[in-house]
């Protein structure tokens, strides 16, 4: 080994003769008490944001839970007629749309929406009475019903067939 | 590497915040850390801010210590790490091993003695890629591969810089009469 290297080595604790200030922790201790605080705000935070979120989950299934309330639906294995009346519930439904579909005019459309909204409604406080009787009055009702879907039916007949007329006499003019 | 369990308690309560740990951790390691920021920085109050800044980092970083090493010799780390980062800021660049300076002869007698303010004041006035080099083998014990890999050099870059950062240091002895006044 060199000699200078030597004597450093030999001499190397007289070398660390300074020492810091006091204010050197002093200042260390203000910028960690700063960043403690900072981290119980940021866990404050944590807190009301997991508080929010519980409450919005516990909404969300409550309103899941009271809409499958609302709209139960029917158990058809109760009764024979109403084991019948399942397919004729899915012809009607099929009709309605393929003839809801034909509509051209929007504000047509808008009007018929409003109806058929209403017998909706309609529709629902049937099967709820269903349920609610439990099933005892269901012959009534399925004739109920099945007005119901007929209704819809005439009506979005008889608005097609002002459409087709409409349609026939500007071919006619067009012509 | 063989941990006392006194420092592992200190250290997990530090993790802990506990600012007496804090505390004790610091007075344990601060005055070694405080003159190689002197050393490595040489202005006195930028050596203070290195030296507060490394200890907010050591305490940020403690969570992430594996008791590969010391607590001192990572402790260590972090410092000369922030040393260097400021060097760097203010611009130190390291000549490649290609490049020689002319650099005055300093022949060695083994009549020289040395004096220890004398070398420190000489290791002071080092340009500072020198200054840390030099530092960093000879105060803080680092060999070149270690060196090579804390500044991203070339282990022979470490070495070629090391011996001119030594040949300055003994021409800045000379001139200062320092060695010539012994020799005599």
């Amino acid at each position: 080994m060199e000699k200078l290297e030597k004597f450093i080595k030999e001499n190397r604790p007289s070398f660390d003769d300074k020492t810091p200030d006091r204010s050197i922790w002093i200042g260390i201790e203000q910028k960690l008490d700063k960043q403690d605080s900072n981290k119980i705000i940021q866990l404050r935070w944590f807190k009301v944001a997991a508080g929010v979120i519980l409450i919005l989950c516990c909404g969300i299934l409550i309103g899941l839970n009271l809409n499958n309330f609302g709209s139960r639906t029917l158990n058809y294995a109760a009764n024979p007629e109403l084991l019948k009346y399942k397919d004729a519930e899915s012809y009607y439904a099929l009709q309605v749309n393929l003839k809801y579909n034909e509509l051209k005019d929007t504000t047509v459309k808008a009007n018929v929406d409003e109806d058929l909204k209403q017998l909706d409604i309609i529709y629902q406080q049937l099967k709820d009475e269903m349920i609610r009787s439990n099933y005892t009055n269901s012959e009534i009702l399925i004739d109920a019903m099945i007005k119901n879907h007929k209704t819809k039916i005439e009506i979005l007949e008889s608005i097609l067939n002002k459409q087709n007329q409409n349609e026939n006499e500007n071919e006619s003019i067009s012509l | 590497m063989v941990i006392s369990l006194d420092d592992k308690n200190l250290i997990n309560d530090c993790i802990a915040g506990k600012r007496d740990a804090q505390y004790q951790l610091y007075k344990k390691y601060s005055k070694a850390m405080f003159n190689i920021c002197l050393r490595m920085v040489t202005d006195q109050s930028e050596a203070e801010d290195v030296l507060q800044n490394s200890f907010i980092d050591v305490f940020a970083k403690l969570k992430y210590f594996r008791f590969e090493s010391t607590p001192g010799a990572w402790i260590k780390r972090i410092v000369v790490n922030n040393c260097i980062n400021y060097l760097r800021k203010s611009k130190v660049e390291f000549q490649s091993a290609d490049y020689i300076p002319e650099v005055a002869d300093t022949s060695e007698s083994d009549d020289v003695n040395f004096n220890i303010d004398i070398v420190k004041k000489a290791i002071n006035v080092l340009p500072d890629g020198y200054r840390m080099i030099f530092c960093l083998y000879t105060m803080e014990g680092y060999d070149h591969g270690e060196i090579a890999e804390i500044l991203n050099i070339s282990e022979s870059t470490s070495k070629s810089q090391y011996s001119r950062a030594r040949s300055k240091l003994y021409e800045i002895l000379k001139s200062n009469g320092s060695i010539d006044l012994i020799y005599q």
